[in-house]
């Protein structure tokens, strides 16, 4: 495979000289094979862009954004999905997943910025963003309406600083958000402005009416571990992803799970492979059941899965800065994709890893740098 | 501009020939790790050392002078003065090092905590001056002090600022009684990360040059020497995204000199060549093996070595030019200009270390091409 790959390459340099080769959205008359997957990544040629591919190898679309992406929110129903910029990005761009387009740019508002995730309500006709409200220091919620043209309609508070991922439980009404508890202020991108006393907590809403209804933080002394990437399991089961902002060799809980009005549990993994995860999970995603918790610790090299119901460890397996990673349409299995460039399937029963090959002349799946998640559409 | 334009175009070539290829499988070293060895061994002696001696020097150094000062010498303030740049000098050449000894008990945070965001400096300095309470500024209590009172800006403010430390006025008084616990916390601390870097057996001298599997810290020598690399980016980092551009803002009538650092004592600049000499040393070696001894020994780019010390060499040329203080020098055109000069050559450095530097002396695969969130 590898060979293969650095042939392509050497062809498509040479055929694409000085110009960049169009990548044409091709009709997706594909429904029957499987779901189509989506993520942010940087090509080769310095440029960001957002892909979609499906399983079997072939790329639907490879679109142009004008700066980097983070995470990805898909609608319910596969049309639609939205983009948002990385941290502390003012873009969020919706995507028409059949046309392969962009059919709308969202800008955050004055006064606001993207925290690089969101979530459609179960109808895709509300869209919730994290957003920073660096004036006051505060994370909040925006909520966009697809039928205004995704105007923003309104703002609800996440009860803490810096959130980042949000997710939906399946009743359709309650938002769980994780707020990292990293100040940050868009004038100094990406500099953390409160370690020594930063407080993550993980806050559930109403998205009615901004309701919290319910608030779970860590033990004091394990304050400076951000909760960041979250994911939603079957039985609101919350399967939690984090990473460590203190001292190298503190022996730190990585992952844990919430559910319901219990304390957040952490996950008590192997010493060798906590060490090995190197105090920095980067996406969470639950199996097609809802019951297997997927963790990547891209500077680890290393995908751990779980099952959350008992936080007895199923597998893991090495994939190279391997840090998205989504369910799916079989059960205990995922995609993941690596940092270096290439998407694998992962059974996660025995942790066995299957590169996917690209089809045609298409680059998406075997060079670049695939950013932090993929999304199932 | 002929040279800004050349790293640039330099810098582009190193990303466009260099960007990582797609594999899913890492491939075999060609720097044994006994290089690796060699080379953090080096750095620790020759970088890490001397640097946090520095410190310690100068912090009680600093010390003595505060002491003398705040014991009834007004005219003693300029010592006290000289010895806080010393001081600050000496941390901003070791601010890039954030692992080991530095690390724990906040150690980093409370000797320099910045930027500290909204004057949460001020305000909480305010209260502690108010607050008559001796007790709190006793050895023993200061260092459960706030984070942002106990470190080198409060000090700082103290002595250049709207409120000096001054043994001559009441008020005055308590500042001079922050300022001397400020600066007998700072002593302790710098001896304490000098003892426990050298401290034998229990040294992170010894922990970082002896990794292994029940090493808590580093589990291979690729492991140790990574901290250093990513010491090398910071440096390079904190000087071009948090202490430049910043302050420069995207046009001269958006700059924003409030975003300077050390505005106090007016040495922003004398910061930024501080950690610029930082990430030089840590390329060249201090006089040891830097980073420099396995471009030139490993990897296929033979003219990366010649490159990087040209490049650190115009960068630290352009930073001495800077005819005034930062602040100033934002808003002024001819030194605007040449502070984005600067600005372009620093991220350039940074640009090549990160897509030619790690790939060529293969420690790319611990150094992500992006960074995460």
């Amino acid at each position: 495979m590898h060979s293969t790959a650095i042939d392509r390459r050497r062809l498509l340099a040479g055929l694409a000289g000085a110009a960049a080769l169009p990548i044409l959205p091709r009709p997706l008359a594909a429904a029957s094979r499987g779901p189509l997957y989506l993520g942010g990544r940087l090509d080769d040629q310095g440029q960001y862009r957002v892909s979609g591919f499906r399983a079997d190898g072939d790329t639907a679309f490879d679109l142009q954004l004008p700066a980097r992406g983070h995470a990805l929110a898909s609608a319910p129903g596969g049309a639609v999905a939205v983009i948002f910029a990385r941290r502390p990005g003012t873009f969020a761009l919706v995507l028409d997943l059949h046309a392969g387009t962009v059919s709308h740019e969202i800008a955050s508002p004055d006064g606001r910025h993207f925290f690089g995730h969101g979530v459609f309500d179960p109808d895709g006709r509300l869209l919730y963003a994290t957003e920073n409200d660096h004036e006051a220091g505060r994370g909040v919620l925006g909520i966009y309406d697809r039928e205004q043209g995704y105007r923003r309609i309104g703002e609800i508070p996440t009860y803490g600083i810096g959130p980042h991922e949000l997710r939906l439980l399946a009743d359709g009404t309650t938002l769980v958000v994780a707020n990292g508890g990293i100040l940050t202020d868009p004038a100094l991108p990406r500099v953390k402005l409160n370690l020594p006393t930063m407080t993550p907590s993980l806050v559930y809403l109403d998205r009615r009416d901004g309701r919290k209804l319910g608030e779970f933080r860590l033990p004091a002394e394990l304050h400076q571990l951000s909760i960041r990437h979250i994911a939603v399991g079957r039985d609101a089961r919350v399967g939690i992803a984090m990473q460590y902002q203190g001292p190298a060799g503190d022996p730190v809980p990585l992952i844990a799970t919430h559910r319901g009005s219990a304390e957040i549990r952490p996950i008590e993994a192997p010493a060798r492979l906590l060490k090995g995860m190197k105090h920095y999970c980067g996406s969470a995603a639950f199996d097609r059941t809802g019951r297997i918790l997927a963790i990547s610790a891209p500077r680890g090299n290393l995908l751990s899965f779980w099952d959350a119901e008992d936080g007895r460890l199923l597998s893991s397996a090495t994939i190279p800065d391997g840090c998205g990673v989504t369910a799916t349409a079989r059960a205990g299995e995922f995609l993941a994709s690596s940092g270096q460039g290439g998407v694998a399937r992962i059974d996660a029963l025995t942790g066995t890893v299957t590169p996917i090959r690209a089809v045609g002349l298409d680059t998406v799946l075997d060079t670049g740098h695939w950013d932090n998640h993929l999304a199932t559409a | 501009m002929r040279r800004l334009a050349l790293l640039a175009s330099l810098a582009v070539t190193a990303l466009i020939l260099r960007t990582g290829p797609a594999v899913m499988a890492s491939e075999a070293s060609p720097v044994p790790e006994s290089a690796y060895t060699t080379v953090t061994g080096n750095l620790i002696e020759h970088h890490v050392l001397p640097g946090y001696r520095r410190l310690a020097d100068t912090a009680a150094g600093f010390a003595d002078d505060a002491m003398a000062y705040c014991g009834g010498k007004p005219a003693a303030i300029e010592a006290a003065r000289r010895s806080f740049d010393a001081t600050m000098d000496a941390w901003m050449r070791a601010e890039h090092l954030r692992f080991g000894p530095i690390e724990l008990l906040m150690r980093g945070y409370r000797f320099h905590f910045w930027p500290e965001g909204r004057g949460k400096l001020k305000a909480a300095l305010a209260e502690l001056l108010e607050d008559g309470d001796l007790e709190a500024l006793s050895a023993e209590n200061f260092p459960n002090a706030s984070i942002v009172v106990q470190g080198l800006p409060a000090a700082e403010l103290l002595l250049f600022g709207d409120e000096p430390a001054d043994p001559a006025t009441d008020l005055g008084k308590r500042g001079c009684a922050v300022l001397v616990a400020i600066a007998g916390n700072l002593r302790d601390m710098a001896a304490n990360v000098l003892a426990a870097w050298q401290d034998g057996e229990q040294g992170f001298a010894r922990t970082m040059t002896r990794p292994g599997e029940d090493n808590p810290y580093y589990e291979t020598d690729r492991d140790a020497i990574l901290m250093f690399f990513k010491s090398l980016d910071r440096a390079l980092q904190l000087i071009a995204d948090v202490k430049l551009n910043p302050v420069l803002g995207p046009t001269i009538d958006r700059a924003r000199p409030g975003y300077a650092e050390s505005q106090p004592s007016g040495r922003a600049m004398a910061n930024i060549a501080a950690g610029l000499a930082a990430a030089e040393g840590l390329y060249l070696g201090d006089g040891g093996a830097g980073f420099s001894s396995l471009a030139t020994r490993y990897g296929n780019d033979a003219k990366l070595d010649p490159l990087l010390r040209k490049a650190f060499g115009v960068t630290r040329q352009t930073a001495a030019s800077i005819a005034l203080p930062l602040e100033q020098a934002v808003l002024d055109p001819v030194e605007r200009a040449k502070l984005e000069t600067l600005l372009a050559q620093v991220r350039a450095l940074r640009q090549i270390v990160r897509t030619r530097l790690a790939p060529a002396i293969d420690i790319a695969a611990g150094f992500n091409a992006l960074d995460g969130d």
